[in-house]
């Protein structure tokens, strides 16, 4: 009987939360918003969308500051996950999982804050609803000198041993794109056992499905830009990738042992990501990330898990703020719209 | 019942009597003016010329209405004939004057209104400093101490903890987004902790100068001054509406004539100049000839020549339907459409029959027509006299269709009695008796209508020499044969029992007329141009090509055969509604008390007329526009506009 209510209630917050989907931007919002001539325009419009008028309600548009818009922007995505997380049956540990992820951002961000002095700027940029809901106090890490105070602040929470284990370079600084490996391998891990552990059965397989085919979007992505901009060997490639796949390590294999970034962009033309390619595209993220796109929007479409439409929400809400913030940052400098509405992902 | 004969008009003129003819153009009230000159194509002096002068009518009209803006004044359109200012020169001394006048009284209302405004902007700012006991210019006038107004983001709020710099936010009044407040810092520091404030998105608030006090000896000091200005601008006001008392009469009058004057320059536009004479062409109808030659009788400088409507062939002759009193209310439905061509076939008489028809067969009842008949007398008499109009020939058309199923008021047996004293056994038909047959006979009349719309399109065709419209297309002497046949054998067969799809029968009234339409390009050419070609636009088109678009067209028209036929079920269909709905009504009212009886028949039935006689009407209209106009009517016509000034308040 439990399980059949439970059931009804899933259905019910899928179903909430496709409603909420349709408050999102669209495609037509996106072009009308390139074609705006200042940044004042762009807050003046989106301060009138179902989306972001709650938000947006008490801003004055002819004076907000770009930045400002941009964290407001990025706050709507957090009001509407609390929003979501506030029905019954959503107190799993598994629905924790965007404050997770900004807190992983963070980590990353504040590791590279102390390393090289720029505390003041991640103070700057820290989302005021993380001060506010993580257990982890950054605005106190923040006032850490190096990272051997940061690591210390850090004992007695979960990280500690994590900032223990970073790898130090021959100056004894902290080798940061290992420090990002480990936090982001951490957050990924926590999030698979979450699944695993919140019993959502044949919901939970198609969750990690979803999970881990983000993952290989991700680890390709970090290849190819490893691979054309930093002339990685594909041995070193395999030592900086997320230890998670859906297409498996073979075929990722592949992908790394590609000689040229454009035998990559080859392989991949022939794969089913082939279909999200254009010719526009300069490299391979925009389809990799299209494709991710369409899945989460496939899975919203059909799904009546809850578990599965929040993450896929989710992910569809991150994109929408990117694209926003593109647009947002793109007529603050005047690109042509033409331009900036080709960087944006549908 | 056909198209009004117009008459294409020329008229020249001395230049200096422009301003006279136009005058008289507009006063004949039956000229439509068209553009001397197609298009001007340039040519130099000695080429025709379009007049292209500034409208100097345009500055005072604009002065004018905001003067009587100022002045409450409501512009309605005036007799003038007093009014002695003629050029736009005159109206501009006019406005000048008037400005002059009331400028002291305006200033200061103006004045009055700005300070209100500022005052109130400053009291919305102030208003988030609530708490604040200091007084602003003591703070603002501090040494050594760097102050600043403003809103911080709530999401800046909680950072300014980490920092550690000399200064001190004070917090006010929060909303949403924003925390208002100011922050003190010493002034060496200033540059530092405004570039901190700025880069957490603090947004200054300049408090203005005449805000003094404290916050609430500020906002008493304001509202004091707010309410001392708004008696200067009430005093000012005073003064305006008492000189407005005074000049009302004068600026409607000068008003009313400078729309006319504004007008009349406005038609220059379409007048050709050559040298020293003007030339102004356009379309007057035949029967108005004589009115309007008598408008320029006795004018020396002025021909006027007369000459066939078709004499001009860069101007269309507008089109005015000439229909008898029962028809003409139901021109209203024609223009919906779109007017006939000049040379073209008025469908009116057409319309009117048909609608009125359908409406009485889809909406007989003699009680219920009745109150339409006396609706639409008192529609047409007070509100719209063409509607009106319908209403009362289909109201009727309703009744007498209404005595044929036997219904008053939905009560279906009241007419039995007399057809059994006057022994005519046929009526009445009631609807839910003869189901089949109403709904046959809804069919037989779209047949009926179809075919006479082909006809209709055919003779139409042939006046215009249109060889394809009128033998080979599908609504032509082929389209009409092919339908007419399928349609005869179908009813033979199915009603009469007579086998006539005879192998003969079918090639000869079938496959040769559908061969026909589907070649009907070609062969329209060969009849025409002697010569063949697969299309009529495209050099380029293979038979391939031909083969698929036609194929696509004639699987359309015998799709739209079928489903045109069919969509007049919809008339039989609203004769069984009607009498359904009736059914209800007397259903209810058989539930109720005596008492009650009236009330439902009353409701009922004036529920069922608003109801059902707007979706009638409505179904009726889509039957005329789809089924029938689409097979012979283009509604290409331009109307008759004849020229006029106009009088608006509505400033561009």
């Amino acid at each position: 009987m439990r399980a059949t209510l439970e059931g009804y209630s899933t259905h019910a917050i899928a179903a909430k939360i496709r409603s909420v989907h349709g408050n999102m931007l669209t495609q037509e919002d996106f072009r009308e918003m390139v074609a705006k001539r200042s940044v004042a325009e762009v807050a003046e419009y989106l301060s009138r969308t179902p989306r972001y008028a709650d938000r947006l309600r008490d801003v004055d548009p002819s004076s907000v500051h770009r930045g400002f818009l941009e964290q407001l922007v990025q706050a709507a995505n957090i009001d509407i996950y609390g929003r979501l997380c506030r029905f019954p049956g959503m107190d799993k540990p598994f629905y924790k999982f965007m404050l997770r992820r900004y807190e992983c951002a963070q980590m990353i961000s504040l590791v590279n804050a102390v390393s090289c002095g720029l505390q003041t700027s991640f103070v700057q940029s820290l989302p005021a609803q993380l001060i506010e809901h993580s257990k982890i106090p950054f605005l106190e890490l923040a006032k850490c000198k190096d990272i051997d105070e940061l690591t210390a602040a850090l004992k007695g929470t979960g990280y500690f041993k994590l900032f223990k284990s970073f790898a130090r370079t021959e100056q004894g600084k902290v080798d940061f794109t290992d420090a990002e490996i480990k936090l982001r391998t951490d957050y990924c891990t926590r999030l698979i056992e979450d699944v695993k552990k919140s019993g959502f059965g044949s919901a939970g397989d198609e969750l990690l499905r979803m999970i881990r085919t983000e993952l290989d979007a991700i680890n390709l992505i970090n290849a190819y830009r490893l691979k054309a901009f930093f002339g990685y060997t594909p041995d070193e490639i395999r030592r900086t990738v997320l230890p998670f796949t859906h297409m498996g390590k073979t075929a990722l294999n592949r992908y790394f042992d590609c000689e040229t970034p454009a035998q990559m962009t080859a392989m991949l033309m022939k794969s089913s990501v082939g279909r999200y390619m254009s010719p526009d595209d300069e490299d391979i993220e925009p389809p990799l990330r299209r494709r991710t796109l369409a899945m989460m929007e496939h899975t919203l479409a059909r799904t009546t898990s809850a578990p599965e439409a929040l993450y896929a929400f989710m992910y569809i809400c991150m994109n929408e703020v990117s694209n926003t913030v593109r647009v947002i940052e793109g007529v603050r400098y005047d690109v042509d719209p033409a331009m900036i509405y080709k960087l944006l992902i549908f | 019942m056909a198209i009004e004969k117009m008459e294409f008009v020329s008229l020249t003129a001395a230049r200096d009597c422009l301003d006279t003819v136009l005058e008289k153009c507009c006063e004949s009230g039956c000229f439509q003016l068209e553009s001397a000159v197609s298009s001007n194509t340039g040519g130099g002096e000695r080429a025709l010329q379009l007049l292209n002068d500034k409208n100097p009518y345009d500055v005072p009209l604009k002065n004018l209405a905001s003067i009587a803006t100022e002045l409450d004044i409501k512009l309605e359109e005036t007799e003038y004939s007093v009014c002695k200012l003629e050029s736009g020169a005159d109206f501009t001394d006019f406005c000048d004057s008037l400005e002059g006048s009331l400028a002291e009284a305006s200033k200061q209302k103006q004045a009055a209104l700005q300070i209100i405004s500022q005052r109130k902007n400053a009291m919305i700012q102030i208003k988030h400093l609530n708490g604040l006991n200091e007084q602003f210019d003591r703070i603002f006038s501090c040494k050594h101490v760097h102050v600043r107004v403003g809103k911080l983001p709530l999401e800046s709020r909680a950072k300014l903890d980490y920092y550690d710099q000399n200064f001190f936010f004070v917090p006010f009044e929060q909303d949403r987004n924003y925390c208002w407040g100011m922050y003190f810092c010493p002034k060496d520091d200033k540059e530092l902790v405004d570039d901190l404030f700025t880069s957490l998105f603090f947004e200054t608030v300049r408090i203005p100068d005449f805000v003094r006090g404290n916050t609430a000896e500020a906002f008493k000091l304001l509202e004091d001054e707010i309410a001392e200005e708004e008696k200067i601008a009430e005093t000012a006001d005073r003064e305006l509406k008492s000189f407005a008392r005074i000049h009302e009469p004068e600026i409607q009058r000068a008003y009313s004539k400078l729309c006319h004057k504004r007008s009349v320059f406005e038609l220059r536009r379409k007048v050709g100049v050559l040298r020293d004479k003007i030339y102004i062409k356009g379309f007057v109808p035949k029967k108005k000839h004589k009115d309007f030659e008598k408008f320029f009788e006795g004018c020396e400088n002025i021909s006027v020549t007369f000459m066939p409507a078709d004499a001009d062939s860069s101007c269309t002759p507008p089109t005015v339907l000439k229909n008898t009193r029962l028809t003409r209310p139901y021109t209203m439905l024609v223009e919906m459409y779109g007017l006939p061509d000049y040379t073209g076939y008025n469908p009116t008489a057409f319309v009117a029959l048909t609608y009125t028809l359908m409406f009485g067969i889809m909406f007989g009842d003699v009680g219920q027509g009745f109150i339409v008949f006396l609706l639409g007398l008192i529609i047409g008499k007070k509100v719209h006299k063409n509607f009106g109009g319908m209403m009362t020939r289909c109201g009727i058309s309703s009744m007498l269709f209404g005595a044929i199923y036997g219904s008053v008021f939905g009560f279906e047996e009241l007419l039995d009695p007399v057809y059994e004293s006057l022994g005519i056994d046929l009526l009445p038909l009631h609807p839910f008796h003869n189901t089949s047959f109403i709904l046959l006979t809804a069919v037989g009349i779209g047949v009926a209508l179809i075919v006479i719309s082909m006809i209709l399109n055919i003779i139409i065709g042939f006046k215009e020499h249109d060889i394809e419209k009128a033998v080979f297309s599908n609504n032509g002497i082929a389209g009409l044969v092919f339908y007419g046949s399928i349609a005869a054998g179908v009813v033979a067969t199915m009603l009469f029992d007579v086998e006539v799809m005879s192998a003969p029968f079918v090639i000869l009234l079938i496959v040769v007329p559908a061969i026909c339409i589907f070649c009907k390009v070609p062969f329209a050419a060969v009849v025409k141009y002697k010569e063949f070609r697969l299309s009529n636009d495209e050099e380029d088109m293979t038979v391939g090509n031909f083969i698929v678009e036609n194929f696509f067209e004639m699987f359309e028209y015998l799709l739209s055969y079928v489903s045109n036929t069919m969509s007049f079920l919809r008339v039989g269909g609203f004769v069984l509604s009607h009498a359904g709905m009736m059914l209800v009504v007397s259903t209810l009212m058989g539930m109720v008390g005596t008492g009650a009886k009236p009330a439902v028949v009353i409701i009922g039935n004036a529920f069922v007329m608003v109801m059902e006689g707007m979706i009638v009407a409505i179904q009726i209209i889509r039957l005329e526009f789809y089924e029938i106009f689409s097979r012979f009517y283009s509604g290409n016509g331009k109307p008759f506009e004849p020229v006029k000034t106009e009088f608006s308040t509505a400033i561009e």
